[in-house]
């Protein structure tokens, strides 16, 4: 457990689906995955008529459509203009950015986009009822919820092309429950196993997920020895990690953190924020998972991120300033 | 020893022999550095691709090639006068930055001109890192001018600069401004982008004319080239080919991860060896690999105990088994007993025959009872034709008694089969240091946990438990290793079944057969591509072995090649690591055994005339689930 005094965390719990209100004339950004916890916006939606819905229709690597009402607006994910244009395509009192059903690599340039911005700003997530089972279980595959991963690339807007200090860069995976992810994790980046400093979500989104955490990359943290620089992290909470990498980076005078971002959803929007806070020392790390339909089983409980609530973005690498 | 120095060296051990990977040593890497037949080969002024597998040391060769790593070779951190004749500056490739020099934002042409100038970015800021260290070592030693670094500048589009420590603050800043680029391609505002190889041109050359690397070779040593998608590898390649005498690569690349022979110029090839020099390290370890892995080993052990302390030859720990001791510890006795006692009161044997019996090695009776049993023929005939072509029968029981070793224990409880012994786990690890070690680790470290002394022999059941758990080891962590990580894993647990349900029924058909080439039909050209992809991520890690095959194929000199199992795998699932004989397969046995391995297995086995319904055998009972998998 890790909530602190001085280490400020943002979260609103609304224990209901069907109780999130967003403001009026505010932008709520949205997809529909292959979980049904994605789709909760169908439970409220109709009694928001003065909220602009822009729900994924269709993305790849590089691009992605939004549709809202009848049009449908294409985004060059690598571009901060056209996404910024599409966030200012009318004045908005607040913007919702629904993480729950969109992939990283279209969230995460979204939040860059966001986090520039001065409207109040709302990242959503929804914590799934439960995760399924493999029906095979090994050491390594507890639950079912990659079909395969598509390899370590960047996400949109977030390379970085530092390379001083990498020899000595902390490895911090953020851990889920695939080991065999951890694993790929390890063998591609290579990290010095003294550098090694996992976080794994305690509390989880139930109480026995953080023991299948340590029960699915069990053999990668005994071989490498991570186990022993293990630190904690709410699962549902960004902030959170946001403060334990600062400690980490801050522990050994800004050493340069290269975040594998392999668990919660949440988790990764932490590593997000702390990498638009800390471009030079931060390299994010995604190996761009298929997912598995029918991953999760029903919804539990919202979580509403305050992001205008933290401090402004200072210039930042990928809007072109240097 | 005492309990202290033993718990002390139990850790230190773990320490030195857990640490199999390069990244893992830290700083020790170089003191624990055994130099490779091959590494003089890298030190020529000629470009080097050093192919070999994962964990075959590659990554250390590279890096105790790097300055520093020569610096502490030398033991003198480079303060040393004398000049260097050569200066590596390592470099490896990041797949999390190179692949963002792609997507369909722009065209090909575009990327590969901005990959070429961050190419010239990183390589440029080693040489300035080189020289910013060896500044540091060599205070008084001259240094460049700010004219040459001025020149070095303008080619690269950086700010005016003053001197070295100047130019590293520009090309960092360079450097963001470029980063900022790319996270924005879509927006089209490019940098100024420098012409493919000229700034190191430009940069070597004027280092070059520093008196104290007139006579130096400088060599860009990549690691992981695989790691470039093939635009990239022909930029790399472009570089190599026209890098003159002004500097030089060393290039370490999985197999098959060298897919882009041509230069940018698609006219124009890397030619071995007129180009470059292929190190193959498996072909440059054949027939030195045990001497080198000893040597390796024994650093390490050395290492791990107290100055003055008496050291044994580490192989001498890892006693091997002869095939007749090792029957023996199968059980062989009981086996061949009743029917020993059958012959007792046989009639149609003479004395002689008789003699020879109560004589003969229990191996030797279980080899004969297996012969008769497959050339169906009754044992009595089967003595005494033995008995009257005594070196026919010799060479037979040679032939056939390894293979018979295996079905002493048939589908019974415990250890069915052993992997003892220094040479045999050489041969395990197949020229790869990694799995060695891995090896080395398990056994000495399990022996040490039974409460044994550390210099005493490791019992050939403890050696063979490492063995079979190093197998496993290895089989769990396939699934992480590569994209196909989890199709490669139900391959191999597919493919192990099979080679140890035959390794078990071994009379009356074929021994020791371990290996499979495809059959020569492509019916479906799709499921080809399919397999052939997934048989080339074995091979890149190290699921598979694959060999130059017996037969040519019809259209011009491509060989068809066989494939194995890897050897270390072999103790896992209880088949020969030794490399004899294979059995075809098609794609669609391959396919069918990641698809539906159940009813795979059952089908490959049918054609060889095997049953499926063995047991298990205890390590493989963990995939118990895997294999009784229902179709997809």
């Amino acid at each position: 457990m890790r909530y602190r005094v001085n280490e400020p965390v943002f979260t609103s719990l609304v224990s209901d689906v069907a109780d999130l209100r967003p403001k009026p004339r505010s932008l709520y950004i949205t997809g529909i995955s292959v979980e049904e916890r994605s789709q909760h916006t169908a439970t409220w939606e109709a009694s928001c008529s003065d909220v602009t819905f822009a729900r994924l229709v269709v993305e790849d690597a590089a691009t992605t459509k939004f549709s809202i009402g009848q049009e449908e607006i294409s985004i060059q994910l690598r571009s901060t203009t056209e996404i910024g244009q599409f966030l200012a395509a009318k004045p908005y009192s607040a913007v919702y950015l629904d993480i729950t059903g969109l992939p990283h690599h279209v969230w995460a340039p979204l939040v860059r986009a966001i986090r520039g911005r001065t409207e109040p700003a709302f990242c959503i997530y929804v914590e799934p009822g439960d995760y399924r089972f493999s029906k095979s279980p090994t050491e390594t595959t507890v639950f079912d919820l990659s079909e395969s991963i598509q390899g370590i690339a960047p996400l949109p807007g977030f390379v970085s092309l530092v390379s001083a200090g990498e020899e000595d860069a902390l490895f911090v995976p953020l851990l889920g429950f695939e080991g065999a992810r951890f694993a790929f994790m390890l063998e591609t980046v290579q990290p010095d196993r003294k550098h090694i400093c996992p976080v794994i979500g305690v509390p989880g989104f139930r109480p026995e997920y953080p023991f299948y955490t340590y029960l699915g990359n069990r053999l990668q943290l005994t071989e490498t020895r991570a186990w022993q620089n293990v630190r904690f992290a709410p699962a549902n909470c960004p902030f959170s990690v946001y403060h334990v990498l600062a400690e980490l980076s801050q522990s050994d005078s800004g050493r340069r953190l290269r975040v594998a971002l392999i668990g919660t959803k949440p988790h990764a929007l932490g590593a997000v924020l702390y990498s638009l806070d800390h471009p030079n020392v931060t390299e994010l790390l995604y190996d761009h998972p298929v997912r598995k339909a029918k991953r999760t089983l029903g919804t539990s409980r919202v979580c509403v991120y305050d992001l205008s609530l933290l401090p402004p973005i200072r210039p930042e690498r990928g809007s072109g300033a240097a | 020893m005492d309990e202290t120095q033993r718990a002390a060296f139990r850790r230190r051990f773990a320490e030195l022999f857990s640490g199999y990977r390069a990244e893992w040593l830290g700083g020790e890497i170089f003191e624990l550095f055994t130099e490779p037949s091959y590494f003089p080969q890298l030190t020529t002024s000629h470009p080097c691709f050093l192919v070999g597998g994962r964990g075959t040391g590659k990554t250390t060769a590279l890096r105790c090639l790097s300055y520093q790593g020569q610096a502490a070779l030398r033991q003198d951190n480079g303060r040393n006068g004398s000049p260097w004749p050569y200066v590596g500056m390592y470099y490896r490739v990041n797949t999390n930055r190179v692949r963002a020099f792609a997507g369909p934002e722009l065209p090909e042409t575009t990327w590969i001109r901005l990959f070429g100038h961050y190419i010239n970015l990183e390589f440029s800021e080693l040489v300035l890192r080189f020289l910013e260290w060896y500044g540091v070592q060599h205070p008084d030693a001259p240094r460049l001018g700010s004219d040459s670094l001025r020149q070095a500048a303008v080619t690269l589009h950086l700010n005016d600069v003053s001197n070295q420590a100047h130019m590293i603050r520009e090309l960092e800043l360079s450097r963001l401004r470029f980063e900022a680029a790319i996270n924005n391609v879509a927006d089209a505002q490019h940098p100024q982008l420098s012409l493919q190889g000229a700034p190191i041109d430009l940069l070597l050359g004027v280092v070059k004319q520093l008196p104290q690397f007139m006579h130096t070779s400088f060599f860009f040593l990549v690691d992981e080239y695989e790691n470039l998608d093939p635009p990239q590898q022909r930029v790399l390649n472009t570089l190599i080919k026209h890098c003159g005498a002004l500097y030089s690569f060393k290039v370490s690349v999985r197999e098959l991860g060298f897919t882009q022979r041509s230069t940018l110029n698609e006219h124009e090839q890397l030619v071995h060896p007129a180009d470059y020099k292929l190190i193959d390290i498996t072909d440059e370890l054949r027939g030195r690999f045990t001497h080198f892995a000893a040597q390796v080993c024994n650093r390490r052990l050395s290492n791990a105990l107290e100055a003055g302390s008496r050291m044994p030859d580490l192989p001498s720990l890892l006693p091997e088994l002869s095939p007749e001791d090792e029957a023996l510890r199968l059980g062989v006795s009981d086996a061949v007993k009743p029917v020993l006692e059958g012959l007792r009161g046989a009639k149609e044997l003479g004395a002689g025959a008789r003699h020879w019996l109560r004589t003969a090695h229990p191996l030797e009776v279980f080899t004969l009872l297996c012969r008769a049993q497959a050339e169906r023929t009754t044992l009595s005939a089967k003595i005494q034709d033995a008995l009257q072509n005594r070196e026919t029968w010799r060479e037979q029981y040679d032939n056939y008694k390894y293979a018979y070793l295996f079905a002493i224990r048939r589908s019974k409880r415990g250890l069915r089969k052993h992997f003892a012994g220094w040479s045999v786990f050489c041969l395990l690890a197949a020229s790869n240091i990694r799995y060695l070690l891995e090896l080395v680790d398990q056994a000495i470290t399990s022996h040490l946990d039974s409460g044994e002394d550390p210099f005493t022999p490791v019992s050939a059941d403890l050696q063979t438990r490492a063995a079979q758990a190093t197998g496993q080891k290895n089989l769990r962590e396939l699934e992480g290793l590569s994209l196909s990580g989890a199709k490669l894993t139900r391959l191999l647990l597919g493919l192990g079944r099979v080679f140890q349900v035959m390794a078990e029924d071994p009379i009356g058909h074929t021994p020791e057969v371990n290996q499979f080439h495809l059959s020569a039909d492509v019916v479906e050209p799709d499921l080809r591509e399919r397999v052939s992809a997934l048989l080339r991520e074995g091979i890149m890690h190290l699921a598979l072995l694959r060999y130059p095959g017996s037969k040519l194929q019809e259209q011009g000199d491509i060989r068809q090649f066989d494939y194995a199992v890897h050897p270390v795998f072999a103790p896992f699932f209880g088949f020969s690591y030794r490399r004899k004989r294979k059995i075809e397969v098609s794609d669609k046995d391959l396919w069918n055994l990641v698809e539906s391995p159940s009813d795979a297995i059952t089908t490959i086995l049918r054609r060889q005339q095997r049953s499926v319904e063995e047991d298990l055998p205890e390590q493989m009972k963990l995939f118990a689930e895997f294999y009784a998998l229902p179709s997809q």
